[in-house]
């Protein structure tokens, strides 16, 4: 689904509709209770379901006008039907580019099915493919390529295995969990039935049943384990598979040899539920990365698709499509409406709502004027934005994610290489207990010794400890990408949940990066709402922060229009406002317009003022011809959230530091405000890592949260690091967490998330390694039976992932 | 009691049928995409594209 713009709400058919149908000008789908988009193409405004829609109706009708095929692609149109009676002589599979939502896959099957000598096409939207059977003699691969572009999207030819690894995987789990089911209910009379209760030829019958069931698992769904554990064995290191398989293998061989020579315990249930159990957490944790990369994926690939580049911008307007790779630094592109921006840049020319739904999750557009930042993959909603790129290919925001994104499955917590230790020592001892055992019992009652040698290797096979790290990471992780957080080093969660201290930046961090109105000073018996009025009609032309500040400052009140607008460049604005000629801006500035007896009432005014005004605070005034009207300062508003965000800290055990390059008062007042007790002013990036260093050397654990960019130096430093990348910065973001949105209160989120998760971690291990070792010497000496052992296994492996669950609430 | 020697097996291949059932199904890519396929049902034209979008209502040339 394309991040979609509010455009307005569907109530009655557009005037421009064709017919006053109410349907979507392209796919024709029926545009009740969507949000339409209208798009104004080739001189005739019409409604579109979607972006995806509208943008492929405008590169439909640019490609008729420029490429001068038109006549072709409309005899193509008109062609109808394919003729469908061709044999698929041949298949071939094709990557598409470009698609939006699930119509665009529709529309390709619509154009593939028309062309001619297509027997079969399948667009799979999720894969981004199309599988095609075609007639070779009528048309080849390049033909159908071909049709797929003319459509509006760009193609690749498949690796043609990676659909059908997708769907195997997926086959694994279900298999798994089928007959996970089946065999539970030919096991359930086993141990339901008093001794005689069931005749022999009956039980036999059922544990046939179940060992032919378990045998498709075993071969089929848990091939991943065999194949893991086979590959740890020949060239190492042993990890958790080996032991799995230790453990998997000698419950099925008694049970095989049980149901073959009809004597003794089967532990089929057990066998088929904890390769289910593991398979449906290991799917889950891909699923969980999936679902992280699908959005970025999405986004990039709507940046790809290709940039207008302007060929002599301040000159002409003419452009040229490229593909977004080709563009360099300092290239002029055209972002119409609708469209995706191709790199990141800065806007030169143009006002605009920006939707960055990829980078925060938010569908709300942002407003960017010129000399605002844009980033690749973000979408334009209103008007055609001209920037300039600074940043492309490889290089952008996006793609620098997409990177991080990667990267995280790559190391693992210190917990999770603990546990596998563990699980390796663990195998060797059950091996020597369960020798000792069968020795042991040989001597005691050798008809005893082969039930307790396989009740120890039932009993202990690690499966609990094999999953009680993953499946809590996993789910903690998926939770944390939910909330805009990603987790670039899985293992800094572990170290997130002991920090002693939480040093924060102060801008940007704790407070807004950009200045807010924080107090209003009308002079001359007038009311804070007039001033605020008058001063926000003059600012509404300019794209000054302090314009943006008041501007959101007068969201409540009336704002006249202001007539015959002045701006005096970095001084400030003259125009009329209701009759009447105001100045705003800069003191001297404002003050020109009432001559000396503005000037004079100004300095009479101002030893009263400046003691109301908050310190370090900017000033500016707004002025008529008799004198000065009202002075507005402008600060740093501190986050809403910012507060929570310390108590959490607190609440976690860390004490906060405020860490700041800022002045020492701007820095005393945050403090103060959040009741930071340790504040440090005047910081440079070299003097913040020594302080880091500092504290790290008196034995504490350092967090450091800090915009991910000027602070880079101290993150590192750092025992973890998060950084709160908005927008810009993200390319240059080397953190252990990236908070996307930007927001105080998902920093919260995180130190709670950590702390859960790692509770929960330990809690898994523990009972883990209780039950494990606790079972080994009970299971040694005949008290637990094989039986009760399997169903004990089974119990602590639901048990540990279903806590684990308890992570993603 | 003397049905259950038949039941038993009978539930078995019942199983292994089902299990087949869904071999088929995903390696036909039935679990794919499930929300496209949600929406073919929408699709005025299943599997022949005689209505294409672009002829009903498409942008054309003023």
């Amino acid at each position: 689904m394309p991040a979609a713009p509010v455009i307005r709400k569907a109530k009655q058919p557009s005037d421009a509709a064709a017919g006053g149908a109410m349907a979507c000008a392209h796919c024709g789908d029926s545009l009740a209770g969507l949000k339409i988009v209208s798009r104004a193409i080739g001189g005739r405004s019409q409604d579109y379901c979607c972006l995806g829609c509208a943008f492929i109706a405008e590169q439909l009708h640019l490609a008729r006008a420029s490429d001068g095929d038109r006549v072709a692609l409309e005899a193509s149109l008109a062609q109808g039907p394919a003729r469908r009676e061709a044999p698929a002589g041949a298949r071939v599979q094709v990557e598409i580019r470009g698609m939006v939502c699930a119509a665009c896959a529709l529309l390709i099957e619509h154009r593939l099915r028309r062309a001619d000598g297509v027997a079969s096409a399948h667009v799979d939207f999720t894969a981004q493919r199309a599988y095609v059977g075609y007639d070779p003699q009528r048309i080849d691969a390049a033909g159908v390529k071909q049709a797929i572009e003319r459509a509006g999207y760009r193609t690749d030819v498949g690796a043609p295995g990676e659909a059908r690894a997708r769907r195997i995987e997926l086959l694994r789990v279900l298999l798994a969990w089928l007959m996970m089911m089946q065999v539970m209910m030919l096991a359930v009379p086993a141990y339901v039935a008093k001794p005689g209760d069931i005749p022999a030829d009956i039980e036999q019958l059922l544990r046939l049943a179940q060992l032919v069931l378990t045998v498709p698992v075993l071969l089929f769904s848990a091939a991943p384990i065999v194949r893991g554990a086979w590959s740890q064995l020949r060239a190492g290191p042993i990890g958790m598979d080996l032991p799995i398989m230790v453990g998997l293998s000698a419950a099925f061989a008694a049970s095989a040899w049980a149901t073959l020579t009809s004597h003794g315990p089967v532990y089929f249930d057990s066998i088929t539920m904890f390769v289910a159990l593991v398979l449906g957490v290991r799917w889950l944790q891909a699923r969980a990365l999936a679902v992280a990369r699908g959005h970025l994926d999405d986004a990039q690939r709507r940046a790809r698709l290709a940039g207008r580049r302007l060929r002599a911008f301040p000159s002409s307007l003419a452009t040229e499509s490229v593909a977004a790779e080709q563009l360099v630094v300092d290239d002029h592109v055209l972002v119409p409406v609708g469209e995706t921006v191709p790199a990141d840049g800065v806007i030169v020319q143009g006002v605009s709502q920006v939707s960055q739904a990829w980078l925060t999750g938010e569908a709300t557009p942002i407003e960017k004027h010129d000399g605002a930042p844009v980033l690749a993959g973000s979408v334009n909603l209103e008007q055609p934005l001209v920037v300039r790129v600074t940043r492309a290919g490889e290089a952008t925001s996006l793609a620098a994610l997409r990177r991080l994104v990667d990267d995280a499955g790559r190391d693992r917590p210190r917990i999770v290489e603990l546990a596998n230790r563990i699980a390796v020592v663990f195998l060797w001892v059950v091996l020597g207990v369960s020798l000792a055992t069968v020795v042991g019992w040989w001597w005691v009652d050798p008809s005893q010794a082969l039930p307790a040698a396989v009740a120890v290797l039932v009993a202990t096979c690690p499966c609990a400890l094999s999953l009680a790290a993953p499946a809590a990471l996993a789910a903690t992780q998926s939770r944390l990408a939910e909330r805009g957080v990603l987790t670039a080093r899985s293992a800094a969660l572990e170290v997130l949940d002991r920090i002693d201290v939480l040093a924060c930046d102060k801008t940007g961090t704790l407070t807004t990066a950009e200045p807010a109105l924080t107090r209003v000073i009308p002079l001359r018996g007038l009311r804070s709402a007039e001033v605020l009025a008058q001063a926000a009609a003059l600012e509404a032309v300019a794209a000054h922060p302090f314009a943006r500040a008041l501007a959101q400052a007068a969201a409540s009140v009336n704002v006249p229009a202001a007539q015959d607008v002045v701006i005096a460049p970095s001084a400030g604005i003259e125009g009329t406002v209701l009759g009447r000629r105001l100045r705003i801006g800069k003191v001297e500035y404002a003050l020109e317009i009432s001559g000396d007896a503005g000037r004079s009432a100004w300095a009479r005014r101002w030893p009263a003022l400046a003691a109301q005004l908050p310190r370090d605070d900017s000033v500016i005034a707004l002025a008529d011809g008799q004198g000065p009207l009202a002075v507005f300062a402008f600060g740093e508003m501190l986050r809403p959230d910012a507060a929570a965000l310390v108590e959490q800290a607190r609440a976690c055990g860390a004490e906060v530091l405020l860490v700041s390059g800022d002045r020492a008062g701007a820095v005393d007042r945050v403090a103060r405000a959040l009741g930071i007790e340790r504040a440090y002013a005047q910081q440079t990036p070299a003097s913040k890592r020594e302080l880091v260093a500092q504290l790290q050397a008196s034995g504490r654990r350092v967090a450091m949260l800090g915009d991910g960019f000027n602070d880079a130096p101290v993150l590192a430093q750092a025992d973890v690091s998060i950084a709160l990348a908005e927008g810009a910065a993200l390319a240059q973001a080397r953190a252990d967490f990236i908070v996307l949105g930007s927001r105080a209160a998902d920093v919260a989120g995180l130190l709670r998330s950590a702390r859960r998760g790692m509770r929960i971690v330990r809690q898994n291990f523990l009972w883990a390694l209780v039950y494990n070792v606790g079972a080994i010497p009970l299971a040694a000496f005949g008290y637990l039976s094989p039986a009760l052992a399997a169903v004990g296994m089974a119990a602590s492996s639901a048990l540990v992932v279903g806590n684990a669950l308890r992570a993603r609430r | 009691m003397e049905s259950l020697y038949l039941l038993i097996p009978l539930s078995v291949v019942l199983i292994l049928a089902i299990g087949g059932l869904l071999v088929w199904a995903a390696m036909s890519g039935q679990f794919d995409s499930l929300e496209q396929e949600g929406r073919r049902i929408l699709d005025d034209a299943p599997g022949q594209g005689a209505r294409a979008p672009d002829e009903d209502g498409g942008p054309r040339e003023p």
